[in-house]
């Protein structure tokens, strides 16, 4: 059949164009409304203080405050630099106990087979559920009977038995590895540590990579535990260092807000660099 | 192996027995038996902040569900740019509870902040989001909706796992467009609805960082921030009142937990499994 | 029940063109087959008279309406996918009922219809279940339950027997031809399986990369087929293509030679061919014959295939290669109606008669004369 001439205009050109140019508009909209407020802290930081409470909206720091973020690293009642690597240690090292924790648990649920298992694993996950509420004061009011109060352990500690949300989600990635490997290597007359430690692990060190990357956010943003257990203003991670500093000084928005800024700075950072896997993380976590 | 795993449990549950044994105050433990319950009851502290928390759940989490729904639905389709549009929508969610809290009250300050002025300039005439007792609790449920990625990913999920055949059939079956969404999409993902729902329920029952940063431990202004959390925060920081503090987290969780398995109950009813989910 | 037209049809995936200028006309209560190859653009051009696919250039019709701007659940179409479709969370009865409730049929009349389908389709029993509860063939059956139940002017079915074993195929195959008949019903059905299309046909479409071959009965097609395409296409084993060339012409009358051929003339040649010119000739497998034949090549047996009622030989033939054999480098592909005792090596002496091959022109179109459909 021949093809007929252009005679006949593309029907649903002008029709289809509007659909994208709207859909897209409505689109940008939402990015702008939900980008804002990462803007605008960007901005405020960079703004002196009358600027930010001026008149009328400045909406680009004229000039450019740069010496905001000398005064906050130099700053003796907000030790900035000091916190911000307590926020380091601190979420390093629960991500590396909770990838160490974890996987052991969700290797012995996922690629072992003993009498309870899954009664067990319902278990852990009715864990995820339960408010955090239920246990913090007993744990509270233990950890200081110990002594341990003002410092960290009370807030590692516990990624070092793990945390049922990081388990089920390791859990998913264990049970994908073919059990032929496993049996092959028991057969080998491998230890099942053994067999965790040099099969395992290195097939699903993409999951363990997630994992540590949600833990490390989860663990920036932490707000509650340090806010308790810790007292000394050079012991804070960022997220406490940054709230009292504020609490304290109503007055010193700009400086705050440099804090804010290099407090979400690290974590925008590190996700735009590693997106895909957040998604891949989330993504085989829908099955419930 | 075993051993390990059961040490991750035991903790976990031995905390929680451990919640049992609360009646004590610390320092010195004295047994007061149901009297911090009691004076629960008695305490308008407790009603505002009970008051406070359930206006927050009740409103942040159903809009929120909504919100991310309408979002996921919008992503749904595959342009050039979802990718960009995914991670916008997402970036939120790693923005510092505390940052976070800060940078909404400077932008919500009336005056200072850009929220008023584009108010304003649509014609209507803006509260004063920090101040106004009314409105206060308004900013932090604006400010827990704003980090809606999780829940977005979840639902987006949920409509790319409904089978393009099945979508088909259903356009050709439903006369309007809506029709298809209430019968056949939604509850397709009626499993992802049932999680965001109940980790949403959790949380916002729990909310403390943007409530304390916001309004202090006063729940400024004039205790129109004050969540639940906070007061037993109070209580038991600011108060060294442990027993009822206790007292009022062990309230907080039996109400969590009664709701949650409510939720569980009826989700036999409207929820539609796929099969075993291993 | 209605007719379908398209007219012009023209659809592009971003650059490039899947279909290609399609005109057709299906006729009321006809069931037509599209057929072809993958990617020939069957079920893209079967969604678009469904309306899931949007139409860049042309129009399709139905019933005499023009469709094309219009939604899938206004066009008076049912499908029938591959997949079956069927909503999950519903049962068989709600899966039926969904279209007639959401159009505003009175509860009443919604039931009465489900069950009368339901029981045209013998699928009483399965209507309370879920699609979960059942097997391939139950479901598909309630999938075409779901069609029926509408009432539409045309019936769709895409690959729908695609998913179900062999047998269970032949037997779904009989129960559409009957619905057929029963029904009085417009269909399209797009397959890629040559059989189906053939026993369900009233008429065949064979397309090829976005464009329309040949239309027309199963019958047709197969003794006169427009194209090197449609030749090759229907009919197994496969047709054997030789490549020859054209020593003269005179009149309607083509000599034709080839290599390990002898010199032979072809009668009843059109096309405007000359001395020359590179053509094919197609000879069916069922055409070449061991006994005496005006045309005779010496070959030796590579490969058979005893199938009891007929035997399948593959067999060399010294120069003469047939192109894309089926045999496996140039072998030709010879049907005997007969069980035989054969060797591998065996020597054997078959030929044909020009009146029954087929000459294909350089540019792929038929150029051989035409014959009758029926033998006789």
């Amino acid at each position: 059949m021949t093809p007929v001439p252009d005679a006949r205009k593309r029907r649903t050109a002008p029709r289809l164009l509007w659909q994208t140019v709207s859909y897209h508009g409505v689109m940008l909209l939402f990015a702008a409304i939900f980008l804002l407020p990462f803007f605008w802290m960007t901005i405020s930081a960079f703004k002196t203080k009358a600027q930010i409470f001026a008149d009328h909206i400045t909406w680009f720091p004229n000039p450019i405050q740069w010496q905001n973020v000398v005064t906050l690293v130099t700053r003796d009642d907000f030790p900035f630099v000091r916190q911000f690597m307590n926020s380091v240690f601190y979420a390093g090292s629960v991500a590396l106990a909770i990838c160490f924790s974890c996987s052991l648990a969700a290797y012995s649920f996922g690629c072992l087979r003993w009498r309870g298992r899954n009664f067990v694993f319902i278990l852990t996950v009715c864990a995820l559920l339960l408010p955090g509420i239920a246990t913090f004061l007993p744990t509270y009011i233990g950890w200081s009977k110990l002594g341990f109060n003002g410092t960290y352990v009370p807030l590692i500690a516990p990624a070092l038995f793990g945390d049922a949300f990081f388990i089920f989600m390791l859990r998913q990635f264990f049970l994908g590895v073919p059990r032929e490997l496993l049996d092959a290597a028991r057969l080998d007359g491998a230890s099942e540590f053994r067999i965790w430690w040099q099969i395992v692990m290195p097939q699903v060190r993409t999951a363990l990579i997630i994992v540590g990357l949600f833990a490390i956010v989860y663990t920036w943003n932490e707000f509650f535990g340090p806010l308790i257990y810790l007292q000394k203003k050079e012991d804070f991670p960022l997220s406490v260092g940054l709230f009292t500093f504020q609490s304290g000084r109503s007055k010193e928005w700009p400086l705050a807000m440099a804090g804010a800024f290099f407090t979400a700075l690290p974590m925008v950072v590190l996700f735009l660099f590693t997106q895909r896997l957040f998604r891949q993380g989330l993504n085989s976590r829908s099955l419930k | 192996m075993i051993g390990l795993t059961v040490f991750t449990i035991i903790p976990l549950i031995l905390t929680f027995y451990i919640a049992q044994t609360k009646f004590p105050l610390s320092g010195a433990p004295k047994w007061i038996g149901a009297d911090n319950y009691l004076a629960i009851l008695n305490d308008p502290a407790v009603r505002t902040a009970v008051r406070n928390t359930l206006t927050f759940a009740v409103l942040s989490v159903p809009i929120k569900l909504v919100l991310a729904l309408v979002l996921a639905l919008l992503l749904n389709r595959a342009t050039k740019m979802s990718g960009f549009y995914q991670t916008v929508f997402y970036l939120p969610f790693l923005m510092p509870a505390v940052a976070g809290s800060l940078v909404f009250m400077l932008m919500f300050s009336p005056g200072v902040g850009p929220v008023n002025v584009f108010l304003e300039f649509l014609g209507f005439s803006p509260p004063d989001w920090l101040l106004d007792p009314k409105v206060a609790l308004w900013t932090v449920i604006i400010l827990n909706i704003w980090p809606l990625g999780v829940e977005t990913l979840v639902f987006l999920g949920g409509l790319q796992g409904i089978p393009k055949d099945v979508s088909d059939a259903a356009d050709l079956d439903s006369p309007r467009p809506w029709q298809k969404f209430v019968w056949i999409t939604v509850p397709l993902i009626t499993p992802m609805i049932l999680f965001n729902l109940v980790i949403g329920i959790i949380y916002s029952f729990q909310v403390f960082t943007q409530a304390i940063v916001f309004g202090g431990t006063t729940g400024r202004p004039a205790e129109a921030t004050l969540v639940y959390m906070v007061l037993i925060y109070r209580a038991a920081f600011k108060y060294f009142n442990m027993g009822y503090a206790a007292a009022m987290a062990s309230v907080l969780f039996g109400v969590v937990l009664l709701l949650t398995l409510l939720i569980f109950r009826t989700a036999r009813s409207w929820v539609y499994y796929e099969g075993e989910s291993r | 029940m209605g007719s379908v037209e398209l007219q012009g049809v023209r659809k592009l995936f971003g650059g490039l063109e899947v279909i290609k200028g399609v005109d057709l006309t299906v006729a009321e209560r006809e069931l037509v087959v599209f057929v072809g190859p993958s990617g020939c653009g069957k079920s893209t051009l079967l969604r678009m008279i469904a309306g899931l696919e949007s139409v860049d250039y042309g129009t399709v019709s139905i019933a005499g309406r023009d469709v094309t701007e219009l939604a899938p659940a206004s066009r008076g179409v049912a499908m029938v996918f591959q997949n079956y479709a069927l909503y999950p969370h519903m049962s068989a009865f709600d899966n039926m009922a969904y279209g007639l409730r959401r159009a505003g049929l009175p509860n009443a009349e919604v039931n009465a219809r489900v069950k009368k389908t339901a029981e045209l389709l013998q699928i009483s029993e399965l209507l309370p279940r879920r699609p979960k509860s059942m097997s391939g063939g139950q479901r598909q059956r309630v999938a075409i339950g779901r069609a029926i139940v509408r009432d539409p002017e045309v019936f769709l079915f895409d690959e729908p027997l695609s998913n179900l074993d062999a047998s269970l195929r032949v037997e779904m195959r009989g129960q559409i031809a009957r619905l057929h008949r029963e029904l009085q019903a417009t269909m399209i059905f797009v397959t890629h399986d040559q059989v189906e299309a053939m026993t369900l046909a009233d008429r065949i479409v064979v397309l090829n990369s976005g464009r329309i071959e040949q239309v027309g009965s199963p019958l047709e097609l197969y003794a006169n087929p427009a194209n090197r395409f449609v030749a090759g296409f229907l009919g197994s084993p496969k047709m054997n293509f030789v490549p020859a060339q054209v020593q003269g012409v005179v009149g309607e009358t083509a000599t034709i030679t080839a290599a390990g051929l002898p010199t032979f003339a072809m009668p009843g040649i059109t096309g405007g061919l000359k001395a020359g010119d590179a053509v094919t000739l197609g000879l069916r497998a069922e055409h070449l014959s061991l006994s005496p034949s005006p045309v005779q090549i010496p070959a030796t047996v590579r490969m058979y295939e005893q199938l009891g009622r007929e035997t399948v030989l593959f067999v060399d033939a010294g120069a003469v290669q047939s192109i894309e054999s089926e045999g496996g480098s140039g072998a030709l592909t010879l049907q005997m109606n007969q069980p035989m005792a054969v060797e591998i090596g065996q020597s054997l002496t078959l030929g044909f008669d020009p009146a029954r091959a087929y000459l294909f022109a350089p540019d792929g179109s038929r150029c051989s004369a035409r014959r009758s459909v029926l033998p006789g």
